[in-house]
């Protein structure tokens, strides 16, 4: 294998012309530029008769939010530059003064306290959603990447279609309950009806239900003795009639 | 200075306030559109990333073509930001590409089971066809598992039929770069494809 003529050879390969007679020679010689000279035109041929796809018609609106996202962004830039610096307090340049004074044999000394406030004091102070979006950048690139992207699509404003279509559905669901709400109505007010008709039943019938049951006189607890007068009876029975009727019994014995 | 075709229709773009896809800018794309789909669809290997490093690419045209000063070919300017917009795509999509890999995969099993049906079938075309669409992927995974530089180059060589002054010009490098570049990749596609193409071109 000689590498400069197989390099040639690849190079007149790529050219898609192997017409050098001195080229040619070597080809029929070494077994690895005959293979590529088989090989590397049929690759070329099956790459060329690869099929063109046209561009798909998603394209068109995938460009449309693509540059209206990108042109929003821009003007957004552009108006953050025009923004005016912010100045810095009047007081700072009489601290800065005040601060140099002091400072003349000094001029690398640092400076006073009260000059860095008063600098941090003329400083737009960062948001502080700031901080949460550099960490979610830095914690995923890619993911931030998107939401700022998905963040400044283009917000459409709800067809008029939508509120006709919506109008439509109200109006007719609204009739559609109508006649249903009427039938619950009526199928209430027979309840109603129903329970407070039985409701009176139940209390004229209480009385009924409840009337105590006639005693049975076989299985009283006691005896049952007939006295023609209070003396007749026995002295329990005569003092617990006196106590009933409060002294009655006795008097109407004397 | 280039003597650029589209020199007259960028010089409207860049004059005019644009304001999205209308005016000359529609006009450009309509003319770039295909060549962009297409160098992404074979860079990307899918039509979805295809769809959107296209997008992408158009975003980038369309913030900076003001700044274009027709230091290269307008064409060559497109070209390398399609070609870069690809590669970008792919490499932070890098989780997604075993997943197209497996897709092609179960394609091709698809495919064999569809030329085995028609030969089954002893019908002529239909074979002819499932054979062209199976080599068509089998090229497709060839172009894909090129590094990117590689891929880039093949496909703008073979894909949109380039010039090796032009692909030196798109993507900003010497022609002897670009010659041994795609030399280097015909080696890969060499192993990846000969007996492929040599069942399909020589029986």
């Amino acid at each position: 294998m000689n590498p400069s003529l197989c390099d040639l050879v690849r190079s007149a390969l790529l050219e898609g012309d192997l017409v050098d007679t001195a080229l040619r020679e070597h080809v029929a010689g070494c077994a690895e530029c005959r293979h590529a000279a088989r090989a590397w035109p049929l690759a070329a041929r099956a790459l060329t008769e690869l099929p063109r796809e046209p561009a798909p018609r998603e394209l068109d609106s995938a460009v449309v939010a693509a540059l209206h996202a990108g042109a929003r962004t821009e003007r957004a830039i552009q108006a953050l530059q025009r923004l005016a610096r912010l100045s810095p307090p009047p007081q700072l340049s009489s601290a800065l003064d005040a601060n140099s004074e002091g400072n003349e044999h000094d001029a690398e000394a640092p400076p006073s306290a009260e000059v860095e406030r008063l600098r941090a004091a003329g400083r737009a102070p960062a948001p502080r959603v700031l901080d949460r979006l550099v960490h979610e950048e830095l914690l995923d690139p890619a993911k931030a990447h998107v939401r700022r992207h998905v963040g400044g699509l283009h917000r459409l404003t709800a067809p008029e279609a939508l509120r006709e279509r919506v109008a439509d559905n109200f109006t007719r669901e609204r009739r559609e309950r109508a006649p249903r709400a009427a039938l619950r109505k009526h199928a209430a007010r027979r309840l109603r009806l129903v329970l407070g008709a039985a409701v009176a039943f139940a209390l004229l019938a209480l009385p009924f239900l409840s009337r105590p049951e006639e005693p049975d006189v076989k299985s009283r607890p006691f005896r049952v003795e007939r006295a023609s007068s209070v003396g007749a009876l026995s002295p329990i029975t005569r003092d617990l009639l006196n106590a009933a009727s409060s002294g009655m019994s006795t008097r109407e014995r004397s | 200075m280039h003597t650029d075709p589209d020199h007259k229709l960028i010089t409207a773009c860049q004059q005019s306030l644009l304001e999205g896809l209308e005016g000359p800018f529609r006009e450009l794309y309509e003319l770039y559109k295909d060549r962009v789909y297409n160098v992404c669809y074979r860079i990307t290997g899918n039509p979805t990333d295809a769809l959107d490093a296209s997008q992408e690419t158009f975003g980038i045209i369309f913030r900076k073509i003001r700044e274009f000063r027709f230091e290269s070919k307008f064409s060559s300017w497109v070209y390398r930001v399609a070609v870069n917009a690809s590669i970008d795509l792919k490499r932070r999509a890098r989780g997604r590409d075993v997943t197209s890999l497996e897709a092609l995969d179960e394609s091709r099993v698809e495919s064999d089971r569809v030329r085995h049906s028609m030969a089954d079938e002893r019908v002529e075309m239909p074979i002819r066809a499932a054979s062209r669409h199976e080599l068509e992927e089998e090229i497709q995974r060839a172009i894909s598992r090129l590094s990117p530089k590689l891929r880039g180059i093949t496909v703008l060589r073979y894909i949109e039929s380039l010039s090796y002054e032009q692909i030196a010009d798109s993507l900003q490098i010497s022609i002897g770069t670009v010659k041994s570049r795609l030399a280097r990749a015909h080696e890969v596609l060499d192993r990846e494809l000969t007996p492929v193409l040599d069942r399909y071109y020589l029986g």
